[in-house]
């Protein structure tokens, strides 16, 4: 069986690329802005490999994200695999529907998943934690959100630039989108 | 040729050629003082004299200021970078000068206690918007476990949860997963304070007979020597005591910002350290 390697080679980058994003997160922002809401990198990811792998490769990507950006959080890994998981399915159904690709449907769909995120979140919540979320940090998602569809541009590129790299075909319709 | 027939312009011109300088010359006469008729054209003169001296200061002046607008522009910039530079050392002075003084404090608190104490910066936060936990840079390699406490001068922080090799994260009192065995330092009503994840946290479990009262301390208990006993968590905003149940829910304001601070105490051992107050005289007689 010949070994996929440039295929290999492109989740490893997208696992580096996920722990490097959440670690700038979760301490290079900080230590800059303080405690003004960060933009999620982690989500910007979520939705790229949701937009543009068929489904066996995100659902494997979501495990691989899950895994990498974990430990940056309290949310039990479980529920943050559930939480992300629900998230690329509602994402793929949506990509089902509506498909154009390029950078505009990319951030139409940042868009997306930055206003389910909190919904699906406290829905996991209420769901799985046995002291759940009342009330959702709503100011902070709020501005996380905005600077989270204002970012993924450059982020898209960097992806982009990445499946070229390892010869993936990043948003063709003929490995993505409504059949 | 008839004597008294003379030309009167050649007798005019012998007085002024002759006879008025001669006698201009032997007049007993002060040198300085100024002659009658020289008066108005000294006036008139001195006056064209400031008049041109004026004007020739002001054509100097404007042409001057004009030349020298070139590098009074120069000299501006130069300046405003200095002032900005200044600013920023101000700004970098001032920043020091401030965490001087929160270091100074932490000294003396940490000299000040029997606990064994490990000072921490912290670097960074959660993941996600509704979970109040910090990152510190100090980990297994510096003698941190888990649960451990996290405090500062002001109260307590949280515990460790998760500890790397040289990094923790610092579960928040704040958060909705924090859990810490507390009493009202007045009455010494016992219950757990839970985090409410909004920057509050609430006091659990107290019994509907328990005497509590907005306002007042709520403290460590001290159980297992992770938190020192007495040390404050918060203050009571509210107390809800349903008409049926057999508890009462209490909100606390805690005793710090947790999630505005930059540095901390890991507590590595408590040695029973208490902060109670001494109790009152009357009270133990």
């Amino acid at each position: 069986m010949k070994v996929p390697w440039y295929w290999l080679l492109g989740l490893l980058m997208m696992v580096v690329s996920a722990i490097v994003l959440t670690a700038a997160q979760t301490t290079l922002w900080f230590l800059v802005f303080g405690s003004f809401p960060a933009p999620m990198f982690w989500l910007i990811l979520l939705v790229y490999v949701s937009v543009t792998r068929p489904l066996w490769e995100a659902t494997l990507s979501v495990y691989l994200l899950c895994a990498a950006v974990a430990q940056y959080t309290l949310f039990p890994f479980e529920n943050f695999l559930i939480f992300c998981l629900g998230m690329m399915v509602v994402l793929l159904l949506i990509r089902e529907r509506v498909y154009w690709g390029g950078a505009t449907y990319f951030m139409l769909m940042v868009a997306v998943a930055s206003v389910l995120a909190p919904v699906l979140f406290w829905i996991c919540s209420r769901w799985l934690d046995k002291n759940p979320v009342f009330v959702p940090e709503i100011f902070d998602w709020l501005i996380s959100s905005g600077l989270t569809v204002v970012i993924s541009p450059p982020i898209y590129r960097l992806y982009q630039w990445m499946d070229r790299v390892s010869s993936q075909d990043a948003g063709s319709e003929t490995r993505v989108g409504p059949r | 040729m008839n004597f008294f027939t003379f030309d009167l312009r050649k007798v005019f011109l012998t007085i002024a050629l002759v006879i008025v300088p001669l006698m201009a010359v032997n007049m007993q006469r002060n040198s300085e003082e100024e002659l009658w008729f020289t008066k108005p054209f000294t006036f008139a003169g001195g006056l064209l004299q400031r008049s041109f001296a004026s004007f020739s200061s002001g054509v100097r002046g404007t042409t001057a200021l004009y030349l020298d607008l070139i590098s009074i522009k120069k000299e501006n910039l130069q300046l405003n970078q200095q002032l900005a530079e200044l600013n920023a050392q101000l700004g970098a002075m001032t920043e020091l000068k401030l965490e001087n003084e929160r270091l100074n404090q932490l000294l003396g608190f940490k000299q000040g206690t029997k606990m064994e104490l490990l000072a921490a910066r912290v670097i960074g936060r959660d993941l996600l918007p509704d979970h109040n936990t910090i990152t510190i840079d100090r980990g297994s390699d510096h003698g941190i476990q888990k649960n451990m406490a996290a405090l500062t001068i002001g109260g307590i922080v949280g515990y460790t949860y998760r500890v790397e090799k040289a990094s923790s994260q610092i579960i928040l009192l704040t958060d909705r997963y924090a859990v810490i065995d507390a009493i009202a330092q007045r009455s010494r009503a016992r219950g757990l304070v839970e985090g409410l994840s909004r920057g509050d946290c609430r006091l659990r479990y107290l019994k509907r007979s328990d005497d509590i009262k907005v306002g007042d301390l709520v403290v460590t208990s001290g159980l297992f020597n992770i938190f020192p006993k007495g040390f404050p968590i918060g203050t009571v905003t509210s107390v809800d005591k349903s008409r049926y149940g057999l508890t009462q829910e209490v909100e606390i304001k805690p005793a710090i910002e947790p999630l505005n601070l930059e540095e901390l105490f890991i507590v590595l051992n408590a040695n029973n350290q208490d902060f109670s107050p001494p109790p009152e005289k009357g009270v133990e007689d």
